[in-house]
């Protein structure tokens, strides 16, 4: 059965165009599409929508609303905003309701390959399939502790960045957050990076003072439980994943890309836990990583260690695994060479 | 009263009374002839001890009987007024008596006038005392006490002596007075400097009643040990010296607290021998005086003070201040003055007149043209209005702008101020620059607001036309490769007829045209699709307003972003070449501000290029690289130049050598403002007239804050 694909969006001729552009992925996916939020939900009641691509600015329902609903709903289900508009109050809204921020203009091949890319992983999986009540991250829960004191640096009158990285790279859930902001469009130009001070610095303060402000950042009341991933495990881990890549002569994106591993690695598999009843599976977090849009070295990184089929027991393990796999797929891109080649 | 029993029992009293009579002269009778000669001889003895008791007394005394007779005088009596007893034997009268002392030379006055004196003096009834000078100088003190039976008698005591001494005491009685309530201090005190007498004033100051209760107390006992000591010391030293010390003022603390201002003297006391036994000491409470002294000094030294702080604000006052008098003398003047006038204080002292004033001015060439007296004169009669003014002047000699104030006074003469505001009027001509800045500013924000919003509505038919295009494009070529396998199954198995048919339609719309044209036409629809969308997305990344926290930005990306929205402003001048280092690092910087820079660069790049003509192909070149915690912008031209004598001046608020209209004069200088003020980078120029200019711009990797630290 192919993939179900629905496009949303209030103006005829984008959907006309996208009707156009899109029949030629229908060897792949069969494509849906309606002209408001409130018919959106009508389809996704009756058929089993896997994506949704939705505009952000509608009469009635907006994006935002439409994200909510479905997130709550069929947490599973790939979100996807396509928008030609970021404004920082609608993005921070639909921050953990969506996965990727696509922006207008988008050419067919920037869709087909943000929904593609998750896609495969799925597909290379035969006992497993897209489970709509599978929630990957949207609402995680972040140590309070970590909250009050972004909170207090955010506040201080001059706040210092190293000081909010350092709290960031330390809560799992904020740091997963922060890297799939920044490497998709919710905040303008996107940046391809794993590195926590570089997205951290790339943001500003404002907007992470912002996502804090909108409870983006793991505040949620119904955040899933905080039996979450054990940070100091994570941070061990992490640290000997730098130390390794650093040993090796890795570049900082590299190393950062080890953290990243690390922290994908160790996430994924917590998640994985409150997961109704699925079968562990190696590539999850390559494809939760594809799904938030980061960089495809990281997803290379992490489906490297998936592949490795082998068990981790202690933060050294994972740290010298997730160094080794960082180093073998190659250094991210810098941001406006990748976007060159967009 | 019971009457009845009143007249009952009278007789019985009356009855005893007689008895009792009775009795008595019977026991007289026996008492007569027992003891009347006893009683006779010891009246006698008693008369004799009476007698001699008169005889023997000091005072003169005499008895006179009703008669004027005189009954007993003494031999005292008779002495005191040079008579002998044999003149006056009793039964004397009292005027044979004064005739006596008449003759004697001891009467006070006439015999008939002294009679009767006495006589009214007996007849009063009442004792008299009166004094009695006599001739010879003697004073007598007469007490004449009247008798009942109508004589008198009378003491006379011979008190010359006594007069005598009274003046002495008399003046002891107040001079003890004068002591004891005299205001001042005074006392004596022994050689232990232990108090020998003290004056009520002083024993009450110290808390004591009596002055007899300071007799033997020392200063220890009344003041603190510090000020004791010090009197102790001091009296001593008077004590060993035998010099006495005047009007010295000292302080002490009485006993009810109050500090008091003393003047005092002390002078040894000497004996008959002349040796020291004390001293001598007067105190004067001279506290009021003191206050007063203490008030006017401290009113002086105000009015000192206040003379010397306006004399301080005057000579520190950095405008020149100064008065001339009625007479258009120089009064005062401070240092602003002579420095600002660039008077010589030597030559022009206080007491220098307007008019040589004037005339130094005027022959310096400082008010133009002209004849020097015409000038003065000019700016005399100006002066000799008093009119209260304000004028601007420029000194031709250097330029700089004087600012004068003159005030007339009442009394004449007027205050003249005088300010250097070259550097002011400058200052003000910076403040205007901020604020266009910031209205720039402002409305480049509002610009990239309405930008961003416009970009936002153009997104979306870049969006399907990019589709349709895309669809098109696709299709057609389905379609002619469909088309193409029609020919060619046609051109086998159909009819000639069909098929010159098909030709000739074929040849009618120029299908082979068509096939080569219609992909191409479609595919530079979509470059220019994309090349709208990638001025959209500039526009919008250029004018994002509210981004006010530095960031970190991507320089390179940020300088593409710029030569996009740019390229009208160049593209029919100059080509753009790119050479960016790739591995720069991220910079901590206002992107936006940046990309104002980085515009104004090229943009004068162009107009460089465009005002040197078509000599050549116009180039600008645009690179970026990575040096010592610096990333290097350098935007270089072949264009016209910039004349060394105006390159200094470069960076200076309205400074163009644009024609009117071109530019504003700002550019430049907003550039210096953004990269020098906000980044903390530096921005250099080298130019080669006629050959062209480098600019090079170098910011702080890590932001202006990092930057400082860095120096600091």
């Amino acid at each position: 059965m192919k993939p179900v694909v629905l496009f949303v969006d209030d103006e005829p001729n984008i959907l006309s165009g996208l009707k156009r552009t899109m029949r030629a992925y229908a060897q792949q996916w069969d494509v849906l599409f309606c002209l408001s939020g409130v018919e959106a939900l009508q389809i996704i009641e009756t058929a089993d929508v896997d994506v949704l691509v939705t505009d952000m600015r509608m009469p009635e329902m907006d994006g935002a609303q439409l994200l909510e609903t479905v997130s709550q709903k069929w947490p599973g289900m790939f979100r996807f905003a396509l928008s030609g508009e970021a404004d920082l109050d609608l993005s921070c809204r639909i921050v953990g309701r969506s996965h990727q921020f696509l922006s207008k203009p988008a050419t067919p091949d920037m869709i087909y390959r943000a929904i593609q890319t998750p896609l495969d992983l799925v597909s290379d999986n035969a006992d497993f399939k897209i489970d709509r009540s599978r929630s990957l991250f949207d609402r995680i829960k972040a140590n309070p502790g970590s909250l009050t004191r972004l909170r207090e640096l955010l506040d201080a009158a001059d706040p210092d960045l190293v000081e909010v990285t350092g709290v960031i790279i330390q809560d799992p859930s904020l740091a997963v957050r922060i890297l799939q902001v920044v490497n998709s469009a919710y905040f303008g130009r996107p940046n391809a990076t794993t590195d926590i001070a570089r997205a951290v610095a790339v943001l500003g303060l404002d907007r992470i003072s912002c996502l804090l402000d909108t409870d983006r950042l793991g505040g949620e009341q119904d955040a899933a439980p905080s039996a979450g991933p054990d940070r100091q495990f994570l941070a061990q881990a992490a640290l000997i994943a730098r130390t390794r890549a650093a040993a090796n002569g890795a570049t900082a994106e590299q190393m950062a890309a080890a953290y990243a591993t690390v922290l994908f690695a160790q996430l994924a598999q917590e998640s994985d836990r409150f997961a109704d009843g699925s079968a562990e599976w190696n590539h999850l977090p390559a494809y939760v990583c594809a799904l938030f849009g980061l960089p495809a070295a990281l997803v290379r990184s992490l489906v490297h260690l998936g592949g490795c089929n082998s068990e981790w027991n202690t933060a050294q393990e994972l740290g010298t695994l997730a160094a080794q796999c960082a180093a073998s797929h190659g250094k991210v891109a810098a941001p406006h060479v990748e976007a060159a080649h967009k | 009263m019971p009457v009845n029993q009143t007249n009952r029992n009278k007789p019985e009293p009356v009855r005893n009374g007689i008895e009792t009579l009775a009795k008595l002269t019977a026991a007289a009778h026996e008492a007569t002839e027992r003891g009347l000669r006893a009683t006779i001889a010891a009246m006698e003895v008693q008369a004799l001890r009476y007698e001699t008791a008169i005889e023997k007394i000091s005072q003169g005394v005499c008895f006179f009987d009703g008669e004027q007779r005189l009954i007993l005088c003494n031999r005292r009596y008779a002495e005191m007024y040079r008579l002998t007893p044999e003149q006056i034997p009793p039964g004397t009268t009292l005027r044979e008596i004064a005739e006596h002392r008449m003759v004697a030379g001891t009467s006070t006055m006439a015999t008939n006038d002294y009679v009767d004196w006495c006589t009214t003096v007996s007849v009063a009834n009442e004792p008299k005392v009166w004094v009695a000078d006599l001739k010879d100088g003697r004073t007598i003190h007469v007490c004449h006490q009247p008798m009942p039976d109508g004589g008198w008698v009378a003491t006379h005591e011979d008190i010359t002596a006594i007069k005598a001494t009274r003046p002495v005491a008399d003046e002891r009685i107040s001079l003890q007075t004068l002591i004891d309530w005299v205001p001042d201090y005074l006392w004596v005190k022994d050689k232990d400097s232990r108090f020998v007498f003290a004056n009520k004033a002083l024993a009450f100051d110290n808390g004591r009643d009596r002055t007899s209760e300071m007799v033997g107390l020392s200063d220890f006992d009344l003041h603190g040990p510090d000020i004791a000591q010090q009197f102790y010391d001091a009296e001593q030293s008077i004590l060993n010296s035998g010099q006495p010390v005047l009007d010295t003022e000292e302080v002490i603390i009485d006993a009810s607290g109050s500090t008091k201002w003393m003047s005092s003297t002390k002078v040894p006391l000497r004996n008959e021998q002349n040796e020291i036994v004390g001293l001598v000491g007067i105190a004067r409470d001279i506290t009021p005086r003191k206050e007063l002294e203490t008030a006017r000094k401290a009113l002086e030294l105000q009015a000192a003070q206040s003379v010397q702080r306006l004399n301080t604000t005057l000579e520190n006052f950095p405008g020149g201040i100064c008065m001339f008098n009625k007479d258009f003398v120089l009064t005062v003047a401070n240092r602003g003055f002579y420095d600002i006038t660039q008077l010589d204080e030597h030559w022009f002292p206080v007491g220098s007149t307007l008019q040589d004033i004037f005339r130094f001015h005027a022959t310096r060439g400082e008010y133009g043209e002209g004849d020097v007296d015409d000038l003065v004169a000019q700016r005399m009669d100006d002066a000799r209005m008093l009119t209260a003014s304000k004028f601007l002047h420029i000194r031709p000699l250097d330029g700089v702008t004087l600012e004068y104030s003159r005030t007339p006074l009442e009394q004449g003469g007027y205050v003249l101020t005088v300010e250097d505001i070259t550097q002011k009027l400058a200052s003000d001509q910076q403040k205007a620059q901020l604020e266009r800045e910031l209205s720039h500013a402002q409305k480049m924000e509002s610009l990239g607001t309405l930008a961003s919003g416009v970009a936002h509505e153009i997104n979306t038919p870049i969006q399907y036309v990019g589709d349709n295009i895309r669809f098109a494009q696709d299709s057609f070529d389905q379609l002619v490769g469909l088309l193409k396998k029609c020919r060619g199954a046609l051109a086998a198995s159909g009819s000639i007829e069909a098929i010159a048919e098909i030709d000739k339609d074929a040849r009618q719309i120029d299908l082979d045209f068509l096939i080569d044209e219609v992909p191409q036409s479609l595919s530079q629809s979509l470059e220019g699709i994309a090349q709208v969308a990638s001025i959209v997305k500039a526009i919008k990344e250029f004018s994002h307003p509210g981004q006010e926290d530095a960031v970190d930005a991507d320089i390179n990306a940020v300088i593409e972003t710029t030569l996009v929205v740019s390229r009208n402003q160049w593209k029919y001048v100059a080509e753009v070449a790119v050479d960016f280092d790739t591995t720069l690092p991220l910079v901590n910087c206002h992107p936006g501000d940046i990309n104002q820079v980085i515009l104004n660069l090229v943009v004068n790049a162009a107009q460089a290029i465009g005002e040197k003509g078509k000599e050549g192909p116009g180039r600008i070149e645009v690179s970026t690289r990575r040096a010592q915690g610096f990333v290097e912008i350098s935007v270089r031209d072949n264009g016209c130049g910039i004349p060394p004598h105006v390159i200094n001046r470069i960076f200076d608020p309205f400074f163009t050598t644009k024609d009117v209209g071109k530019g504003t004069g700002q550019g430049l200088a907003i550039c210096f403002a953004i990269v020098t003020g906000k980044h903390g980078g530096t921005i250099d120029c080298v130019s080669a007239p006629g050959e062209g200019t480098t600019f090079t711009v170098r910011l702080p990797i890590s932001g202006k804050a990092a930057e400082a630290e860095l120096v600091a």
